[in-house]
């Protein structure tokens, strides 16, 4: 569980605040601040950039060493120094930045490297005139990128782009820290929920209060939200049928004052959702005020919608539908489940999350069209997935996730027939969230390619 | 050689076992060195990724290109004894050879048929006949193994038959025509070579044309009798009480989908309060009437059943359980699976579990029932391995021992700018 939304301004959880803080605070005291993952990850992707030039630039020496021993301009005994061959290093420093696995482990990673590499700098000032520049307070990592941005100037002259950590300065002091006032700056950032995520935080877990725009003092229940999320799974938004009404939007239930997103946000960034474990019992923590569970037939906004459910429930073969009820799945399950679209997938699975691991499973989800209904004219009619996908398309898909080291897998989801009203309603007669799910079925198959040379033995 | 390259799976890091050593082009050169019996594929030399004007580089593309015509133009002689003579028969579109010698092919390929079965009867030398399916017959001729003739004609000089070239056996055996079990096509007779080059043993299955024997016990998994007879101490009885979710539906329905806010003891109580998308259970499903079913138009079944080529326990007369199994599409011609294919086609499959002793990631990937797919696309094959994995069944929460809760495990000398 966790690891819902991103945040706006962030990679993922809300961060902004605290590197602004961060950066101000360098910019006015020139010391590096608390890091937080973007700047850790320019710094790595900085100092990989560098060591990349590094290693081209020797093997280009090692070429024209080659070319100059050929046309007879340098005896071959002097060439082949292997003290002069710094490739052989750059390999084995290849592999150490390679086997760092997990964002989480770069300092000691990013420190064995550095140390690894310091022996390079002496061989560096053969070539170069290597001015180290004045000694500087701080980490090794950034004592590196100091001397890095200050020395050896690559050929084409790409040092200007060293990340501003805020130590490349001239004039540098030891600032008293007490000095500093933290400076006063207003959040810009906002966490952002996926449909699927707000919707299982609403309804499944209970933790999540959610203000609709046209603001009454009601509050949307699950079904309402469920329509409403669906209605909203396309650009623009679907109508069910133009002929009737719209659903009338249900409107804000406020038990005490209403929660703000970005108060719900920080609740949900800052709160973590497990208390500490060395207590004899846990309790779910109800961070965010839950919404009374009044029987269904006393809130007034269903009232409005109770003759007409069924008509108003969205298709069966909704966008929103499939895909959350593929999320709900896996995430019952135990899975952290966070959007695909960096891989290509529809849902990447996280065994604890995505700090943690990297990601072993990416689902795509593919619905099916089994049920009689659909092969009756009017079915055909109303399915929206008309087609069917493509061998190359399997294959592409497939070699993007085996590139990326994870396994496919085919999340089919056999679509119900459209309700004729039983279904869906429960002991009190009104539609409920969770029977319209429980109609769906899932089947899960792992693809993985073959290789004919591989399994022989 | 240029399809070898697309079967390379790019290397990326350290990683050796990503490193396909027999998928890459060899190194010529290394060829003539090896020598002995304990020779090992030579990896592939230094990748060039653009000309450096260097003698030394030119020196070695020209050796290299030098041992590759040395290696190819070697002659290729038969044994005056090891001559396998083949005769078609063209009604049952078969070829036929009297107790061949000569290659160690011949141990895998082909069987003799029983006085039933024979087509020519039950005279002569029925015991020595050996029958070679159609797509045996095609591989045999174009390696050289066999010489294939047409029948005996009455006015043939010699009792011999004429030969048949290449193609006219490409003519005769691939296409419509019914062999013993069926029609061979283009698509099947690329996977047959492929898989035949790289050594493996493979015969026809039984769905090799149509949709062969109904399901048989073993494609269901084991009925769970064990259980109950280990009494009210086995856990998985307590299991069997909890996964019912539906005595708990009623009281969980009120509040939308799941937790009633209140007091849990554990994860794994609010976890199984979420549970609630029916899933297919493997591990569940029996023999019915309803699986017995004939199938549709557009079906996938299994082609072939494929040994390994070291496998010991391979004879001809008792094969024994395949290694692998073969389902052959063409890809011009269908789609994506589409879920009846592929449940349909898992149907037919036997049940074969993970390990219970495996790791998680190993047991969702092996499945509990697989095949392997061979999807040509005009002669070009690429196989994918199916399995049915049942994410169901491996519950994250109950994974004891992990820290499993969050966030917690990502503090102390890791934590990169939470930690705060």
């Amino acid at each position: 569980m966790g690891f819902f939304g991103k945040a706006s301004l962030s990679r993922s959880e809300p961060t902004w605040l605290d590197r602004e803080k961060a950066r101000l605070k360098a910019e006015a005291d020139g010391m590096g601040g608390a890091r937080a993952a973007e700047v850790v990850t320019n710094a790595r992707r900085e100092e990989r950039r560098l060591f990349k030039l590094e290693r081209a630039r020797a093997e280009r020496e090692k070429i024209e060493r080659q070319r100059a021993v050929e046309q007879g301009r340098v005896a071959l005994e002097e060439a082949s120094d292997p003290r002069l061959d710094p490739t052989q290093e750059f390999r084995a420093d290849l592999v150490l930045a390679q086997t760092s696995s997990g964002v989480g482990e770069l300092n000691e990673e990013t420190e064995s490297l550095l140390k690894k590499s310091d022996p390079m700098n002496p061989e560096f000032s053969e070539h170069r005139v290597f001015e180290p520049a004045a000694p500087i307070p701080g980490s090794r990592a950034d004592e590196f990128l100091a001397s890095l941005a200050n020395g050896p100037m690559p050929c084409n002259g790409r040092a200007a782009n060293v990340p501003n950590t805020g130590i490349i300065d001239g004039n540098v002091e030891l600032v008293d820290e007490k000095n500093i006032s933290e400076p006063n700056i207003q959040n810009q950032e906002h966490l952002q929920l996926t449909l699927e995520e707000a919707f299982f935080l609403f309804s499944a877990l209970g933790v999540l209060h959610i203000q609709l725009p046209d603001t009454k003092s009601k509050a949307p229940s699950p079904i309402d939200l469920l329509i409403l999320f669906a209605k909203h799974a396309a650009f623009p938004p679907l109508a069910r049928s133009k002929a009737r009404p719209l659903i009338p939007v249900p409107s804000l239930a406020v038990n005490d004052q209403p929660l703000h997103a970005r108060a719900v946000s920080h609740a949900i960034a800052v709160a973590p959702l497990v208390k500490d474990p060395t207590e004899s019992s846990l309790r779910v923590p109800i961070t965010a005020t839950p919404l009374s569970p009044q029987p269904p037939h006393l809130v007034a906004s269903q009232t409005s919608l109770d003759p007409m459910a069924s008509q108003q429930l969205p298709a069966p073969d909704n966008h929103f539908l499939i895909n959350y009820v593929v999320y709900h799945h896996f995430r019952s399950l135990g899975w952290v489940v966070r959007p695909g679209l960096k891989f290509g997938a529809d849902y990447m699975l996280y065994n604890r999350g995505p700090v943690f691991s990297h990601a072993e499973f990416a689902v795509i989800i593919m619905p099916s069209y089994i049920d009689a209904y659909w092969e009756t004219p009017s079915g055909k009619r109303e399915r929206r997935v008309k087609g069917e996908k493509d061998w190359w398309w399997l294959h592409c898909v497939n070699r993007v996730q085996s590139q990326v080291k994870k396994t496919l897998v085919l999340c089919y989801v056999d679509i119900p027939a459209p309700d004729s009203g039983q279904d869906c309603r429960g002991v009190s007669g009104d539609v409920e969230v969770a029977r319209v799910l429980r109609r769906y079925k899932v089947r899960e198959f792992v693809i993985k390619r073959w290789a004919v040379n591989r399994s022989r033995e | 050689m240029a399809d070898a390259d697309e079967d390379v799976i790019p290397r990326s890091g350290p990683l050796q076992e990503d490193v396909d050593l027999s998928e890459e082009i060899q190194d010529f050169r290394f060829l003539g060195t090896a020598t002995g019996n304990d020779v090992k594929i030579p990896k592939r030399g230094e990748k060039d990724f653009e000309p450096h004007e260097t003698a030394l580089q030119s020196n070695t593309l020209a050796a290299s290109r030098q041992a590759m015509h040395n290696a190819l133009s070697f002659q290729r002689v038969h044994p005056p004894k090891g001559v396998a003579l083949a005769t078609f028969h063209p009604e049952s579109n078969m070829a036929y050879a009297l107790n061949p010698k000569g290659s160690p092919l011949f141990v895998r390929m082909g069987r003799t048929l029983s006085k039933a079965e024979d087509p020519i009867g039950d005279h002569g030398l029925r015991g020595q006949r050996m029958w070679f399916l159609p797509e045996e017959v095609i591989y045999l001729v174009e390696r050289g193994t066999i010489d294939l003739r047409w029948p005996v004609q009455e006015d043939d000089e010699d009792d011999k038959g004429l030969p048949m070239s290449l193609q006219a056996a490409y003519a005769m055996f691939l296409g419509e025509q019914q062999g013993l079990g069926g029609a061979l096509t283009f698509e099947r007779y690329s996977v047959y070579s492929g898989l035949k080059r790289a050594g493996y043993t493979i015969l026809r299955a039984a769905s090799f044309e149509g949709s062969g024997p109904p399901a048989t016990a073993n494609c269901y998994p084991p009925l769970p009798q064990r259980t109950w007879q280990a009494g009210l101490l086995s856990l998985a009885w307590l299991k069997y009480i909890f996964h019912n979710s539906e005595k708990e539906g009623h009281e969980r329905l009120e509040y939308g989908l799941g937790i009633a806010p209140g007091l849990y003891r554990s994860y794994a109580d609010i976890y199984r309060r979420l549970a609630l998308i029916p899933w297919y259970d493997p591990t569940n499903t029996q023999i019915t009437a309803a699986s017995q079913s004939s199938p549709t138009d557009g079906e996938i079944r299994v082609t072939y059943h494929v040994w390994k080529p070291g496998s010991a326990t391979f004879k001809k007369s008792d094969h024994g359980p395949p290694d692998f199994r073969i389902a052959v599409v063409d890809a011009r011609e269908t789609t994506a699976p589409s879920l009846q294919q592929l449940g349909n086609l898992m149907a037919t499959l036997p049940y074969e579990p993970p390990k219970a002793e495996d790791q998680l990631y190993q047991k969702l990937k092996h499945g509990y029932k697989n095949v392997i797919l061979a999807i040509v696309d005009q002669g070009v094959v690429s196989y994918l391995r199916i399995s049915d994995a049942a994410f169901g069944r491996e519950r994250l929460y109950e994974r004891a021992g992990r820290g499993f809760g969050g966030k917690r495990g990502g503090r102390g000398g890791r934590g990169r700018g939470r930690g705060r």
